[in-house]
């Protein structure tokens, strides 16, 4: 085994070893934290066999497994992050109606009479800068 | 998105504007316009502007997006309807409650008026004339048919860019693609779908024009640059991310 595996596979192993854990302790939901062990584990299978994710990249017309674990996590990171935007912009809007709906409701009608009809403009106290 | 625009009353007169008897003038009845005019930090500027507005237009709303600089004092100090933004949300979102209040007001038009002083409140009864008689659901000011006073050339040429590529994604010709100076009517302006909360709300002004079919028209206004409004004013770089943004809600949707 090479040193990469040494420190690598028994953090990852720990990993599914805690979400286990913490399913049967039930503070991780049964479902998520399966899928999560099973990540780890996957992850701990390809460190200890690198072979198995060259296999895999042959298969879909890939040549070095870890050419095929690149373009997976590539793919994964633009999909995590385009969720992550459209999580953002959903509470941008949710924020900004809120902001509107407070403003419109708080409103305030001119304090000065309005100009009538040949009236002066009105114009009340200094204006500043200018 | 989800956000419902006040219901149209009844049915729309073709025509709401008021034409004199006799002396076919189109002008418009100005009780029934409303001034929207979005500030963030504009106290320098707003004061001006207000002064020449509120002279002749009885209804203005002011919309202080979240100013930090004494912009509510000096809205205060005028005859017009001040509405806070709590935060500083952009100038899309300001336009967008501006217009949502006018229509709660029963504006029958809407012009929309930036708050640092570039534009010309002259302006104002030509913009409103197409949409009085009829002719059009929205006017547009153009700075290019008119006049832009002291323009910077990287400006120029940054717009002349912007109206390209206006022209190439959205197939309407207009000639001034970011002018912050526009009337229209009632219906116009409860179904424009304005999604993003920055300077995107030109271009997606200009998408509602298309994807409803709105009968459109552009009239020559004067805009005034100054290094004040300048030095407030958008910065020329800031444009690529807007573009960027653009096509991210084109993707997210």
């Amino acid at each position: 085994m090479t040193l990469f595996q040494w420190v690598v596979a028994p953090l990852l192993t720990a990993s599914a070893v805690v979400c286990l854990l913490r399913v049967r302790r039930g503070t991780l939901p049964r479902f998520g934290g399966l899928a999560w062990a099973a990540v780890w584990l996957g992850g701990t299978l390809l460190v200890l066999r690198p072979e198995v994710t060259t296999s895999l990249g042959s298969f879909f017309g890939i040549g070095r497994g870890a050419d095929f674990v690149f373009y997976l996590s590539l793919v994964g990171g633009l999909y995590a992050l385009l969720s992550l935007y459209r999580r953002m912009r959903h509470l941008e809007t949710a924020l900004t109606e809120l902001s509107r709906e407070q403003a419109l409701r708080d409103a305030t009608p001119p304090s000065v009479p309005e100009p009538t009809a040949g009236a002066s403009p009105a114009v009340r106290g200094p204006e500043r800068g200018a | 998105m989800t956000a419902t625009a006040p219901p149209l009353r009844g049915e729309e007169p073709t025509s709401p504007g008021v034409r004199r008897p006799g002396s076919g003038e189109t002008r418009p009845d100005r009780s029934r316009v409303w001034v929207v005019v979005p500030a963030y930090n504009e106290a320098p500027r707003l004061g001006q502007s207000l002064n020449a507005l509120c002279s002749r237009w009885p209804n203005v709303v002011v919309v202080d997006d979240g100013s930090t600089d004494g912009t509510t004092e000096t809205a205060r100090a005028h005859a017009v309807w001040l509405v806070r933004h709590p935060l500083n949300l952009g100038q899309g979102a300001a336009l967008l409650t501006g217009i949502r209040f006018a229509l709660r007001r029963s504006a029958d038009f809407i012009i929309t008026f930036d708050a640092d002083g570039q534009h010309d409140v002259e302006d104002l009864d030509a913009l409103m004339e197409p949409l009085v008689r009829g002719d059009a659901d929205i006017a547009f000011g153009s700075r290019f048919l008119g006049s832009a006073v002291g323009m910077p050339r990287g400006r120029r040429l940054l717009l002349a860019a912007a109206v390209l590529l206006t022209r190439a994604l959205y197939g309407i010709p207009v000639t001034d693609a970011h002018n912050g100076l526009r009337a229209m009517t009632r219906r116009t302006a409860a179904s424009l779908r304005m999604t993003t909360n920055r300077m995107e709300h030109a271009s997606e002004i200009l998408e509602s024009v298309r994807e409803q079919r709105l009968r459109w028209t552009e009239v020559p206004v004067t805009i005034r640059y100054t290094e004040d409004s300048l030095s407030k004013g958008q910065r020329t770089t800031a444009a690529i991310p807007l573009f960027v943004r653009l096509l991210l809600e084109k993707l997210i949707r």
